[in-house]
């Protein structure tokens, strides 16, 4: 070989493993030799005691034998090792035969799989060959060495065709049994029978040779055989089901016809072809409406649309209602009819849906059909109160929530669902209640049903508009109440049986059980007001007391809600001044404002709408005002001014008043004015309230005031008519009424009597005389129990009394002057007088009488001699006068013994009055003489005295 | 035992030097051998004796330390030829003659397997005349011409 053609091939791979260096081997081998040696010569040195020479010597010497032998072979080695690089090239050169082993017995291996082509590859895209073994079902190679036939040429083929035709025709003119749909349909043409039947389908039939059959029994020698066949109608792209468009069969589907018919055409003639194909047919328009047209239906847009096909129909089911069915068939001529089942009921006179069976499409039908649906439910719903639902369209009904806010409701076609337009989430609930309606019955029960949903929505869309309005401006709602059907009739005996929504408020400063309670029905949908107190007596709600506040306004504007309060907080004081009014028992009627006894009251209106006026007239029997002095009936104006700070209440007691003016022209009391209006006299008390801003106190008594004062000029003027009819001197008419009685008692004051007292009061000014202030004292202790005392009882006690009074003074005067010139010689007088009231009718005369004790004359004693004086009536006397009974029986004991010379000489000054009776120890006698009997008596003692 | 002596080419001498170091240390040992079994016990055997180990010693580290040695490569067959007493060209014989053996049939193999593909490549091109190309390229690319 040339050297410049040396191909140099790739390095034989190197083999390493199992090949050692000859330098390690050296290496090992001097140190195992030099260790030995060392190691023999350390043992020699140990064993040198133990073991003879010889044996040691023994055993050095096979250490160095066994070494040098070693070294021998090392030697060899070392000789072989100058060919050691040529074996270690043999070595990698036999690796590498072996690895080229491997790989030829792979490729055997190899090769032997192809016998499986479980490896075998196919050329990548070779249209030839692939077309070769499509149409012959295996490669034409050229190997083959196929010869090829000769074309057939255009004449014999016209020639058969022609001698076909003829065949064709002769048996079809001879057989009877041809269906006469198929025979008027057919012609003869190309070595075949076309069957050209208008809107099903074309069919062509031959024969396999020409013989000419004219009898059945004959047929099978020569049968038809099925060679072509389409669809006359089809579907186009717009999934438009079409009459007159062709629709040829795939490949693989004509066989399998191919095959069914030429069996059928075996078997049954073209009577059962007939069957076979308008069967197959149907089916397959049936097929183009239900597989094509249906599925092909936008699933997200036609979900709720179930269909099904079965006993040569398609039954649609839509809205996911059972009831709601669409029925589609095929007639006689293979033309689409349909009906329409609404709630099982079959729709009638359905003009305005028709079918066009030329160019037909299932959606389009649908949407009529669906449409047409909810125009019946829409226009259904607006009937049901035209009032606040308008149609607008077919589809959607124009509710009226409240006057701003009108709703629509409309219905979608495609799933017969409800919805509102832009809804709130009650709307929204609502629609999700209406939608998930199961109505098994007739759809009129849907349509109630959606129309008590809808004025439920609409009693809540107006009660939550006052529900936020009113909360907005700090009204607190009331969930818990809950009335029963008996108190709500209170409200509105009507009530009950509609469709209403109550609710309830109140104001933050309202006393608790007030409320506000606004009530919606479905009748007219106006908000009825109501202010009312309800209690829970026993765990039901009652109401005590409501009045409908008569507020109409739909417009719900803040005004509006700012005057309810004021509105509200104006009942609620008007209910707590006629329960007070009640409570005293008041008989009282409410006023108009401009009723025609205010303008003779001379009282104005002036009510708006910051301020609240309630008239009442009351009824005057005497209890308020003598009616001689006033008239039978008083006006009491109550007017409640509402500031923003504040709460006023003015209340203004009217009434006219017929009194002797010189009288009682000092009158002057607190809160009470005596007018002159229109020539007539009117009395007017007010007072003003301030019930602040906080919360209504109901514990305010707002007439206490009034009729307070009223009760005292009532006491005043009843007073002053009975002193003016006792001919008393007035001496003063103020607060209270000054009068003189008598000579002694000359200045008495009488007042009405204080609250819970039912008689007047007497006074007496500070400088009097200290018996008559006792006198009057004791009057006022007397009469202050719950016995009335008239006025002319007490003047003609004072009458009574006033001689003994005056008696009794001049005594005390006599004794006191006379006394003086009687002393004991320590000074003392030896006789003194004292009176002592016991009670009114009951006084004591006490003369001391002062002595030296006999025993001991430096002790002074004293006696008591006690007169008892009382009013007695003589009932013997003419004239049936209270005369002055005097008694000496407190004196009657052992201890006066040593008077008995005074009382003789009191018995005999006494027994010298005629007039005068004498019952052992009593004296009576006249009131006239009584002054001078005293003064008889008060002799005696002074006599007596001095006779000491 | 292999007798034959080693060329002295420049490849060997390292061989060379190992072989004399190696023919001193065996008659060095067999001199260390009749020293000891000569032995007499007196200080100048002893001396003697003490001197041939040192000298042992010496031509163990001399072999020890010849250069190049590396570069021979053992196969460990080898070695346990040696160790067995036989002859390692013997070895080296039969290694020749496996490869020998082996090269024959290999050249078969491949003679006979480049004979089925160019029968194959002619078939395939006459049956699929479009993939000439290709198989001529395989020819070409295996026939190693």
């Amino acid at each position: 070989m040339d050297s410049s053609t040396v191909v140099v091939g790739a390095e034989l791979p190197h083999v390493t493993s199992n090949i050692i260096p000859l330098s390690s081997v050296l290496k090992f081998y001097c140190h195992e030799a030099y260790k030995q040696l060392n190691t023999m010569v350390e043992n020699l040195s140990i064993t040198r005691n133990k073991e003879t020479d010889v044996t040691r010597k023994k055993k050095l010497l096979t250490l160095i034998v066994g070494l040098r032998q070693d070294f021998i072979k090392i030697y060899a080695l070392v000789k072989w090792a100058s060919k050691a690089q040529d074996v270690g090239k043999l070595i990698d050169l036999l690796n590498w035969f072996r690895t080229q082993e491997f790989y030829f017995e792979q490729l055997a291996l190899g090769l032997n799989e192809l016998n499986g082509f479980s490896g075998a590859k196919l050329p990548n895209s070779d249209l030839t060959t692939s077309m070769e073994v499509l149409i012959k079902g295996r490669p034409q190679l050229p190997s083959y060495n196929l010869i090829k036939n000769p074309p057939i040429s255009s004449q014999k083929i016209l020639k058969v065709l022609q001698d076909l035709n003829l065949a064709l025709t002769a048996r079809i003119a001879l057989n009877d049994n041809i269906p006469s749909e198929l025979l008027v349909n057919h012609q003869v043409k190309d070595g075949r029978i076309v069957f050209k039947l208008d809107k099903k389908y074309e069919a062509c039939v031959t024969v396999a040779n020409d013989l000419i059959i004219e009898s059945d029994e004959e047929y099978s020698r020569s049968p038809y055989f099925l060679i072509d066949f389409h669809f006359a109608f089809g579907i186009d792209d717009d999934n438009v089901l079409k009459s007159n468009l062709p629709t040829p069969l795939p490949q693989s589907f004509w066989t399998k016809l191919e095959k069914q018919g030429n069996s059928v055409l075996l078997s049954s003639n073209l009577q059962g072809l007939y069957r076979f194909l308008n069967n197959f047919t149907k089916k397959f328009k049936f097929n183009l409406i239900y597989q094509q047209q249906l599925k092909s239906l936008n699933d997200l847009k036609w979900k709720n649309l179930k269909y099904k096909y079965a006993d040569n129909k398609i039954l649609i089911n839509y809205w996911n209602n059972p009831s709601n069915t669409i029925e589609i068939t095929l007639n006689e001529d293979f033309e689409i009819e349909f009906k329409w089942f609404k709630n099982n009921e079959i729709m009638t006179n359905l003009q305005d849906i028709s079918i066009n069976n030329d160019e037909f499409n299932i959606e389009y039908l649908l949407n009529l059909i669906l449409n047409k649906h909810c125009g019946i439910l829409a226009s259904s719903i607006s009937r049901t109160n035209p009032t606040f639902f308008k149609l607008i369209n077919p589809y959607q009904v124009l509710i009226k929530l409240t006057n701003s806010k009108p709703s629509i409701l409309s219905i979608d076609s495609l799933t017969g669902n409800f919805y509102f337009t832009e809804p709130n989430a009650a709307q929204a609930h609502i629609t999700k209640r209406i939608n998930s309606f199961n109505y098994n019955g007739s759809e009129s029960s849907l349509i109630q049903y959606i129309h008590n949903k809808l004025i439920e929505l609409k009693l809540d869309t107006i009660s939550s508009e006052i529900k936020n309005k009113l909360i907005t401006i700090e009204w607190i709602s009331n969930h818990i109440i809950n009335l029963k059907e008996n108190e709500l009739r209170k409200l509105d005996k009507d009530l009950v049986g509609t469709a209403f929504n109550i609710q309830y408020f109140k104001c933050k400063n309202w006393p608790s059980s007030w409320f506000l309670i606004s009530v919606v029905d479905e009748r007219d949908f106006n908000i009825d007001w109501f202010v009312s107190r309800i209690k829970s007596i026993k765990g039901e709600w009652k109401l005590e007391w409501v009045t409908n506040l008569g507020l109409i306004d739909s417009q719900l504007n803040f005004e509006f809600f700012n005057n309810l309060s004021v509105v509200c907080s104006n009942k609620i004081i008007d209910n707590m001044l006629t329960q007070e009014l009640t409570i005293k028992n008041v008989k009282f009627i409410e006023l108009a404002a401009n009723h025609s006894l205010l303008t003779q009251f001379h009282m104005e209106s002036n009510s708006g709408k910051r301020n609240y006026e309630l008239m009442i007239l009351i009824y005057n029997g005497g209890e308020y005002l003598p009616v001689k002095n006033s008239s039978n009936s008083l006006i009491l104006k109550i007017e409640l001014v509402n500031n923003k700070e504040s709460k006023l209440i003015k209340v203004r007691l009217m009434s006219k008043l017929k009194l002797d003016s010189s009288k009682f022209n000092n009158l002057n009391l607190d809160n009470i004015k005596i007018l002159e209006r229109g020539g007539q006299q009117f009395i007017e008390i007010f007072q003003e309230i301030n019930l602040g801003n906080n919360e209504l106190n109901l514990d305010v008594n707002i007439l206490e005031g009034v009729f307070g004062s009223l009760n005292k000029l009532n006491y005043l003027i009843t007073l002053m008519n009975e002193v003016i009819e006792n001919n008393v001197e007035v001496l003063e008419f103020n607060q209270c009424i000054k009068i003189k009685i008598n000579e002694v008692f000359k200045q008495v004051y009488i007042e009405v009597p204080e609250k819970g007292m039912r008689n007047y009061h007497y006074r007496y000014d500070e400088n009097e005389a200290n018996d008559i202030k006792l006198i009057i004292n004791y009057i006022n202790k007397s009469i202050s129990y719950d016995k009335p005392y008239s006025l002319l009882s007490v003047i003609n006690y004072f009458n009574q009394i006033m001689p003994l009074i005056q008696g009794i003074r001049k005594l005390r005067t006599h004794v006191d002057t006379k006394a003086a010139s009687h002393k004991l010689s320590n000074g003392l007088c030896k006789l003194n007088f004292d009176l002592k009231f016991v009670n009114l009718n009951n006084l004591q005369l006490l003369f001391g009488l002062n002595y030296y004790n006999p025993n001991n004359t430096k002790k002074v004693q004293r006696d008591k001699i006690i007169l008892t004086m009382r009013f007695k009536l003589n009932k013997f006397r003419v004239g049936n006068q209270l005369e002055m009974n005097l008694s000496l029986l407190d004196n009657i004991n052992i201890k006066n013994l040593k008077y008995k010379k005074l009382f003789e000489m009191i018995f005999k000054s006494l027994n010298k009055y005629e007039d005068a009776v004498n019952l052992n120890y009593d004296f009576i006698v006249g009131m006239p003489v009584v002054s001078e009997f005293l003064m008889d008596v008060g002799n005696c003692f002074l006599e007596y005295v001095e006779g000491e | 035992m292999t007798t034959s002596q080693i060329e002295s080419t420049p490849e060997n001498r390292p061989l060379v030097a190992a072989v004399e170091q190696l023919q001193q240390l065996t008659d060095s040992l067999i001199e260390a051998g009749v020293l000891v079994h000569d032995n007499q016990g007196t200080p100048q055997s002893h001396q003697v004796l003490v001197h041939k180990f040192n000298q042992v010693i010496d031509q163990l580290d001399n072999l020890n330390t010849i250069q190049g040695m590396a570069s021979y490569p053992i196969p460990v067959d080898i070695i346990s030829y040696i160790e067995d007493g036989r002859n390692p060209d013997i070895y080296t014989r039969e290694f020749v003659e496996v490869n020998a053996k082996s090269n024959a049939r290999l050249k078969g193999k491949m003679e006979n397997f480049g004979k089925l593909r160019d029968i194959l490549s002619q078939k395939v091109v006459s049956e699929f005349p479009e993939l000439k190309d290709t198989v001529e390229d395989i020819q070409r690319r295996t026939s190693g011409k």
